[in-house]
């Protein structure tokens, strides 16, 4: 009788704890899937992912070995800078015209101006004094080594087009300088002044051919002799690069 | 003379290469092989057939094309479409491009903020030294913002002596941000000086120096 009245009193409560439960699950259920995405796995999935969760801490599945890829962006190199050689004839006066080679170096400030550092050299010949009389020596043979560097300001002031043919056109610039500098010339150095004009063909973005012409100007003293000023006209040839 | 046949050689093929096209010296010196890419976001950019304003456009690249950037020349960039054409393209322009991950291109232009991030400095100077005209060229490394040290190098020929200056200074820039700044330098150097050889008595000597100054630099 006792075990009877157990049976029906424990019955309804497993029922109960049985329905509870089961609706506890559902209402978890409802609650997931109102913030997640909709997906069909429900519980179970939420379980298994749960209970992987919990194994992944205790012992790793899968060891990821992804190597990432180092994504270098190529820089975007300058070529301000342009370096040539040059050739020609100079005047030295009182001395004769002489061949005169050199080399320089342009940095491009704008599209307009440019730094410009040269150096060159030359020698200077015999004075008419000296051709004449034949025994007058105005400089031993190595003073008469002339060797001049300047610092120049150019501004390319008709920059434009040169066209060979009808299909091939060249870019170029007639452009004006004016420097400072020094000239080793007769034992001394003289503060040299020079300013002058050119004008640069590019062959291709990278090479470009010159031609200058150039004064230099600087006082001189030959020889305890009455100080002038010397006009030393330069015309050259030249070839350089940027870089 | 090999040497020297070597470098005739050098020169012809940068003279011989086809117009625009990268010179077989160029990765003798560090030159780019890869080249940047990027993707015209305005309507067009227009490439110009010479670095600077006077030079006609010839050609423009429409919206949402690929463009490689090959070289930068002042304010100008050298770029190629893809069908190989090559032209150069205002800073304007070309900073309003796409990188390939759609980010806007970042050209690194120097600005008043990023100008004391800059560590070599070169420099170039005129002027009077005890009545003669004194030319000098420098080179400087910024240690931080503030302190930088400088080596340079002049001449001043002048009418009696002939003067050579090597110097090495220590630079302080009390306010690098700003675009006037007041500096104070030390320094020391060697001072070499010899008289001209039209003068009767011969003087050639060096001498060590060292000084300090002021001055106001304007960005």
């Amino acid at each position: 009788m006792e075990s009877r009245l157990r049976l029906f009193l424990l019955t309804p409560l497993m029922v109960s704890i049985l329905l509870c439960n089961s609706g506890c699950s559902l209402f978890r259920h409802k609650t997931r899937t109102s913030n997640e995405p909709a997906t069909s796995s429900g519980p179970v999935v939420v379980d298994a992912a749960a209970s992987a969760t919990t194994a992944t801490v205790t012992e790793p599945v899968l060891e990821p070995k992804v190597e990432r890829r180092k994504i270098k962006t190529p820089k975007i190199h300058s070529s301000d800078f342009e370096i040539g050689m040059f050739g020609g004839i100079l005047g030295i006066e009182d001395f004769g015209s002489h061949s005169v080679y050199g080399a320089r170096v342009d940095f491009h400030i704008s599209e307009s101006f440019f730094l410009q550092g040269a150096y060159g050299r030359s020698r200077g010949g015999k004075t008419t004094a000296e051709s004449l009389s034949g025994n007058i020596q105005v400089l031993s043979s190595a003073n008469r080594n002339y060797n001049y560097y300047n610092l120049s300001l150019g501004w390319d002031a008709l920059p434009g087009e040169v066209f060979v043919g009808e299909n091939r056109a060249y870019n170029s610039a007639l452009y004006f300088i004016v420097g400072a500098g020094g000239t080793k010339f007769a034992g001394d150095n003289h503060f040299t002044v020079n300013g002058g004009f050119g004008y640069r063909v590019l062959v291709n973005n990278w090479v470009s051919a010159r031609i200058d012409i150039r004064d230099y100007l600087y006082d001189t003293a030959l020889l305890n002799s009455p100080k002038k000023v010397v006009n030393n006209l330069e015309a050259t040839l030249g070839l350089s690069f940027y870089f | 003379m090999r040497r020297l046949c070597a470098l005739c050689l050098l020169l012809l093929s940068a003279v011989t290469t086809d117009a625009g096209a990268m010179p077989s010296w160029v990765p003798f010196f560090g030159g780019p092989k890869v080249y940047r890419e990027v993707v015209v976001a305005d309507p067009y950019i227009e490439m110009h057939s010479g670095p600077g304003t006077g030079f006609p456009v010839f050609f423009v690249v429409g919206r949402g094309d690929n463009v490689s950037v090959l070289t930068r020349r002042t304010d100008w960039y050298l770029v190629r479409e893809h069908q190989g054409r090559e032209g150069w393209v205002t800073e304007q322009q070309l900073a309003r491009t796409l990188e390939l991950n759609g980010k806007q291109i970042n050209l690194e232009i120097p600005t008043l903020e990023n100008l004391s991030k800059h560590r070599f400095e070169g420099s170039v100077m005129f002027g009077d030294f005890g009545g003669a005209s004194l030319t000098s060229i420098g080179v400087s490394y910024g240690f931080s913002d503030h302190l930088s040290m400088e080596l340079a190098a002049g001449a001043a020929p002048g009418n009696i002596y002939d003067v050579d200056l090597v110097t090495l200074s220590l630079t302080h820039t009390m306010l690098p941000a700003k675009r006037i700044s007041p500096y104070l330098l030390l320094g020391t150097g060697q001072i070499h000086t010899s008289v001209h050889t039209t003068q009767a008595q011969k003087v050639d000597n060096t001498n060590q120096i060292s000084f300090v100054g002021a001055g106001v630099l304007y960005i």
